[in-house]
């Protein structure tokens, strides 16, 4: 007969009971106040700034502590405090415990040293707390013969490891000597181009620096040569300065005096806020992003506070942009055929084009500015105040030229007569403003930048004379890696608009372009594939610069590329339409 | 019938109290692991090796900084060294409590300092086995862990530890099994999965202990399927300097000679 239908047994019940039991008792043992007489520190500080750090971290806490050295003076501890009942102690050690502190050491009355760490996540206390110095820091049972390396494979004398325990914090010393960049390029033609059968470029900088404690010395010079093959065959071969400066680093701030190059603005290409930088355009855009800059003299202060930087720029001599030189492929003016790329053709210009005298007006004072940028917290911005030039000149016919124009007189003869340039390079000073802030959007960073200009030169329709108008220059961009992998992305959205008034100008008053790169680096940073782009949109210009580089071999890359424009006329694109070339060649980065 | 059931029921209350228990010990094992002293801040003077067979071996050297705020805050700096096109470079990253971050990049060609997708994990790390998900810290919850059982590596006893990302879009690897030596609180081995196939190895070559931390000073990461290789070696470490935060600041990223005060010679 059964008597019972329950399926645990009669001793499963008792072992439960038993158990409830041994439970409780854990918790009334441990929550009973013991008396004891001890003291609790956190030990284990290398460094009296840690020992101090961790004092004014418990203090913001509410919890007392002070810092002690140890007797061998060698290392320090911060103490606590006494505690006469245990469960003080250990509310204490949980509450350090839970602030991170879990070299905890306690002292008790008439007994050796304990040394205890809390090990167990859900807060129990581990009840061994006799441990060894070395078990305390490590917070691990420590066996007496353990020794201090565990090697898995045979030492490798390659690459052997030497353990240090001090470093000299001394600023190192250096200078050296060294080749700093290089560049060879070849290119052919893939069209029918009337200029030059192949068109070469040699470029070679050397760098010199020395450290002196917080003052630093660097000059650097460079050699650049344009070789053209063909019917119009043109060399060139230029040497120039590169960044040259003195260097003082102070503890929040670094003043930098000579020519250097200062590139602000948060944009990868053409960014609004770039204004007080020197242009390399000598070809045109066919450069890499670091070599499309040349540095100008300036003076350069550099305050830190926090995670504020303040950057105040002044540039006593203005640097005009390096421009193509006549002859060159790469010159917007075309000698022979006596045509204006990138500006407009009638008699006049024809014949400027052809043989008038060209000069670029680079003098006087290169401007100032100040910006203020913060990093950090999710979210980056600056903002900027400048008063300087474009670099890049704007052309400018001779009045009397004009004048003789309007008057009937043949252009021919006025270019040939006139003992004037007939066409000078002009830089207005402008005022800009600017803003521009960097964040994570999705997987990615947006980047958007703006700048006011408040004069930006035009050439009026009516007169050909220059002008200046107010611009508005924006930009937005976002980099990312599609898929999570090696294939990078980084597209921009750019608008400029001129505020005309009532007259007609030349140039467009709004331009839309879209720029960027796409880069994708496989076989473990042996090959990298990339596209570089910039394609107006209105108007329409188009330059496309795909190229697969091989980059195993350290600091060097091996490249074969195209380079191909197009575009309406005026436009870059529709200047070298006839240029779209075959690139092959090599560069060199020390 | 009832007698059938009572063992039925005691059977599954045994698998789900091993169930149980090996995912609490494995979550504790990994907070373990999570929590082993590494000091306050620490200094490594690496190198990084790339070979491949065919290929002659690349390397890449760099000064890594590191400084644990607490509370899951980490700041470090990375500056390389070599080779020489990239001399200069630096790496800021402040890493928060969770998933969150900031990562930024210094161009010394073109002075410039670049905000970076913090949340990218797939890519290689300047071609090596390296996913940038390996450079950052992972927190204990973000996956499940369970211990598998124990095993040996070059003679020496390890737990394996199994760790499955709760959240598949936070990590490029669908599993992590480490085996952790209970000793030293370091893995001795982890196989990486993705896809639910192995896809890389990561072995401690070498372990010391440097002021009384057990360090590995001496790694390799194998792909699978290319034999790649990744040697990750560091020449000298050196813990609880002293570090300050400014050190992880702006005006030390953009000018690497203020850190060279602290790289160990």
């Amino acid at each position: 007969m059964k008597v019972n239908h329950c399926w645990i047994s009669g001793t499963a019940i008792r072992n439960i009971l038993f158990l409830s039991m041994l439970f409780l008792f854990s918790i009334v043992h441990t929550s009973e106040a013991e008396e004891i007489a001890a003291t609790l520190r956190i030990a284990g500080f290398e460094t009296y700034t840690d020992a101090a750090k961790a004092v004014r971290d418990l203090r913001s806490s509410g919890i007392p502590g002070r810092v002690m050295a140890e007797s061998d003076r060698q290392s320090f501890y911060v103490e606590i405090g006494r505690y006469h009942r245990s469960i003080d102690l250990f509310r204490m050690q949980r509450k350090l415990r839970e602030k991170g502190y879990h070299n905890l050491e306690m002292r008790i009355a008439d007994r050796p040293p304990l040394r205890a760490r809390l090990i167990k996540d859900w807060g129990e206390i581990d009840d061994s707390l006799k441990m060894s110095s070395e078990e305390f820091a490590t917070g691990r049972k420590v066996a007496k013969d353990e020794p201090d390396q565990l090697l898995l494979v045979e030492d490798d004398p390659s690459t052997s490891s030497e353990t240090i325990r001090n470093t000299d914090t001394k600023a190192k010393k250096e200078y050296g000597i060294k080749l700093s960049n290089a560049a060879v390029e070849v290119g052919v033609p893939f069209q029918n181009i009337p200029r030059a059968s192949t068109i070469n470029y040699l470029r070679g900088e050397a760098l010199a620096f020395r450290q002196f404690g917080r003052w630093e010395i660097t000059l650097s010079g460079r050699f650049d040569a344009h070789l053209q093959t063909g019917t119009r065959g043109y060399t060139d071969a230029k040497l120039d300065y590169g960044e040259s400066f003195l260097r003082y680093r102070g503890p929040s701030y670094s003043l930098t005096i000579g020519a250097q190059k200062v590139m602000w603005g948060r944009l990868d290409f053409l960014p609004p806020n770039d204004l007080l930088s020197t242009r390399d355009f000598s070809r045109i855009v066919a450069d890499e992003l670091r070599d499309q800059r040349r540095p100008s003299f300036a003076i350069r202060l550099e305050n830190f506070l926090g995670s504020f930087k303040l950057d105040t720029l002044v540039i006593p001599f203005f640097r005009s942009a390096v421009v193509p030189e006549l002859g060159s492929a790469w010159s917007p003016i075309d000698r022979y055929s006596g045509r204006v790329l990138t500006g407009p053709n009638n008699p006049l210009m024809n014949e400027i084009a052809r043989q008038g005298q060209i000069e670029d007006h680079d003098s006087g004072f290169g401007g100032a500015g100040i910006r203020l940028s913060h990093i950090g917290d999710g979210f980056d911005y600056g903002m900027t105040l400048q008063r300087g030039r474009h670099s890049l000149p704007h052309y400018e016919i001779n009045h009397s030229l004009l004048a003789a124009t309007f008057s009937g007189v043949d252009p021919a003869l006025s270019v040939a007569s006139i003992r004037e340039p007939a066409m000078i390079g002009l830089h207005p000073l402008t005022w800009s403003l600017g803003a521009d802030a960097g964040f994570s959007v999705a997987d990615g960073v947006l980047r958007i930048e703006a700048a006011w200009l408040s004069d930006v030169p035009v050439t009026r329709a009516d007169n050909f004379l220059m002008e200046t108008v107010q611009s508005f220059n924006w930009g937005v961009g976002y980099e990312f890696y599609p898929g999570d992998a090696n294939l990078r992305m980084n597209v921009q959205l750019m608008n400029r608009f001129l505020n005309l008034g009532e007259f007609e100008v030349m140039e467009d008053e709004m331009v839309w372009v879209i720029n960027g790169e796409i880069e994708n680096i496989h076989a473990r940073n042996r090959w990298r594939e990339r596209l570089r782009f910039n394609i107006g949109v209105a108007p329409y210009d188009l330059y496309l610069n795909p190229e697969v580089a091989y980059i195993g071999l350290e600091n060097n890359e091996f490249f074969v590329g195209m380079r191909i424009f197009e575009g309406d006329i005026g436009t870059l694109g529709h200047a070298f339409d006839d240029h779209d070339l075959i690139t092959a060649g090599w560069r060199l980065r020390y | 019938m009832a007698n059938k059931f009572f063992y039925f029921c005691v059977t599954l209350l045994f698998l789900f109290s091993i169930s149980a228990n090996a995912a609490k010990d494995g979550r504790a094992l990994a907070q373990r692991v999570y929590d082993r002293p590494d000091g306050k801040d620490s200094v490594v003077a690496g190198r990084m090796i790339l070979r491949e067979p065919g290929h002659k071996p690349r390397n890449r050297k760099t000064y890594s900084f590191t400084l644990d705020l607490g509370n899951g805050e980490v700041m470090s700096l990375v500056r390389f060294v070599e080779p020489a096109d990239v001399n200069g470079l630096g790496l800021l990253t402040h890493n928060y409590k969770g998933d969150k971050s900031d990562q930024w990049l210094y161009l010394p060609e073109l002075g410039k300092t670049r905000r970076i997708p913090s949340k990218r994990k797939g890519g290689r790390f300047v071609g090596s086995d390296l996913y940038y998900e390996d450079l950052r810290d992972r927190e204990v919850s973000m996956d499940t862990h369970k211990i598998l059982g124990t095993d040996k590596v070059k003679g020496l006893e390890c737990t394996l530890l199994e760790s499955i990302p709760i959240d598949k879009k936070n990590s490029v690897y669908s599993k992590r099994v480490s085996c952790i030596n209970l000793q030293s609180l370091l893995p001795l081995r982890i196989e990486t999965y993705e896809k639910g196939r192995p896809s890389k190895v990561f072995e401690a070559l070498k372990i010391e202990k440097i002021q009384s931390i057990w360090t590995i000073t001496d790694q390799r990461i194998t792909d699978l399927e290319s034999k790649h290789e990744t040697r990750l070696i560091a020449d000298k470490v050196l813990y609880n300097q002293g570090l300050e935060p400014s050190l992880f600041a702006r005006q030390v990223l953009e000018d690497p000679v203020r850190d060279e005060s602290f790289r160990p010679e």
